[in-house]
């Protein structure tokens, strides 16, 4: 099925809570802004992903910022994704920059699937293969 | 086996870690809640604010109160569902009511028009209990149009200017003439009205009018029509916070006035003293735990980059609000 590149083995259990355990514990405070709240009719909280892939863009722009990332599929071809993130002023709020995202870096990202069956999903988190995290924090 | 069960531990795990770190407050966004303790607001600031010892405001030059400077929302889940409501998902916590009156804290429509709220929640599509399999409106918000009272619910910066308080939102702005003069008509619409202003003792009253009914005040299609009227009460009640309150009249589709109350806070000040108002960041090997930009509020343009999602909000079926017509 559509899904089925993805939903793979996380390895690395322990390292990764230890991560997670770490990205999370720095995401303390915030006043809301207005939530758009079309989260839940666009996207599908039962229905959480993770793909591997290269950027190939991003755009910092509200109210959404988009990263799109290249994701080889089990037959070889490629999809692009499209990953909605935090607008542009929260993700700079945040400290997170353009320059952040290079094409070509490779990128392991955590988010819900779009209910419309396109190759779009609402990001959470995004890992560099480097070790760096990022919540992308979206509405 | 380990391959989908070590998926799903790990994503409820995050999704625990997520709601453990960020509730009680929401993230800027799409914040994901535990199923705790409800979020406080009317009723919990009423009593908070009954225990304040009387104040007096700093006043402009002018002789009025000197109410400048950035505050933020409310806090908890804001606009999400303005009444009282148990956890009805990890989109939206337990979350105590923003109305103060009627004590029942809950918004007073008319049998009618209640019925007609409700159908309007059945057909959100959020996935809650209860819902029709048709769907009906997607939130006003989804289009960029911010819920009334405009910039209730979200961060402003407050300039004063003889005879103008002015509002900057990230998401526009907002000029309250306070000279005297008198509303336009009211056979001229707007999406937030029309805004009058005066100063009674340490408050700053704003009649809006002129409404064009098409606004949501929550997004679960709590609505208003063209015929409701909104006074907004400005007031400090210590240096650091204002008392917020709006009282909503429409005897077309409410049983009687309702009011809203609750806090905005300078940054920085009230229950959390961080001088930050978003999620921190963030690359692990950078934390950054205060916005140093807190005390600006940027420029939003939210249809900038809204594609996507009205898009696919059209493809799904949902419509416009069109407002209601209540029954002579």
């Amino acid at each position: 099925m559509f899904l089925q590149p993805w939903l793979r083995e996380i390895r690395n259990m322990k390292k990764q809570t230890l991560e997670l355990l770490g990205i999370f514990g720095l995401l303390l405070v915030a006043v809301p802004v207005a939530a758009h709240h079309s989260f839940a009719a666009e996207f599908d909280i039962n229905q959480p992903i993770e793909l591997r892939g290269k950027l190939t863009s991003v755009e910092f722009v509200n109210p959404h910022g988009w990263l799109y990332i290249d994701v080889e599929n089990e037959d070889g071809t490629v999809t692009n994704w499209a990953i909605e993130a935090g607008g542009a002023n929260q993700l700079l709020r945040r400290g997170l920059r353009e320059t952040d995202f290079p094409p070509g870096l490779e990128v392991i990202v955590n988010g819900f699937l779009a209910r419309s069956g396109e190759p779009v999903a609402n990001g959470r988190e995004v890992r560099t293969v480097d070790g760096r995290n990022f919540f992308l924090g979206t509405e | 086996m380990c391959q989908l069960n070590c998926r799903v531990g790990a994503v409820a795990l995050t999704v625990m870690i997520w709601v453990l770190v960020l509730g009680p407050r929401a993230a800027v966004g799409q914040a994901f809640w535990e199923d705790a303790e409800k979020l406080p607001m009317a009723p919990t600031w009423l009593v908070e604010k009954a225990k304040l010892p009387p104040y007096s405001p700093p006043m402009t030059p002018e002789g009025v109160p000197d109410l400048q400077g950035v505050w933020g929302g409310p806090g908890g889940d804001g606009l999400s569902y303005l009444e009282d409501h148990d956890f009805v998902d990890v989109t939206t916590p337990a979350q105590e009511t923003f109305v103060s009156d009627p004590p029942d804290g809950k918004v007073p429509y008319t049998p009618w028009a209640l019925a007609r709220r409700n159908e309007i929640l059945a057909g959100l599509g959020r996935g809650w209990a209860g819902e029709s399999p048709e769907r009906l409106y997607s939130s006003p918000a989804a289009y960029c149009l911010s819920f009334m009272p405009r910039f209730a619910f979200s961060e402003l910066e407050i300039v004063q200017q003889s005879g103008f308080v002015i509002m900057l939102g990230e998401e526009g702005y907002r000029v309250i003439p306070t000279d005297g003069r008198s509303p336009i008509s009211e056979d001229v619409k707007f999406w937030y009205g029309n805004s009058r202003g005066r100063w009674e003792g340490d408050s700053l009253v704003v009649e809006v009018s002129s409404l064009n009914g098409l606004g949501w005040l929550d997004s679960t299609g709590i609505y208003f029509t063209e015929n409701t009227r909104m006074t907004e009460r400005w007031r400090l009640v210590d240096p650091d916070t204002i008392d917020y309150e709006i009282t909503i009249e429409d005897d077309t589709v409410y049983t009687s006035p309702w009011k809203m109350n609750f806090a905005r806070r300078r940054p920085g000040t009230g229950p959390d003293t961080r001088r930050t108002r978003m999620p921190s960041a963030v690359a692990l090997d950078a934390p950054s735990l205060d916005d140093p930009y807190a005390e600006e509020i940027w420029e939003d343009a939210c249809y900038e980059g809204n594609r996507e999602g009205p898009a696919a909000l059209r493809a799904f079926g949902y419509d416009w609000f069109r407002g209601v017509t209540p029954p002579e």
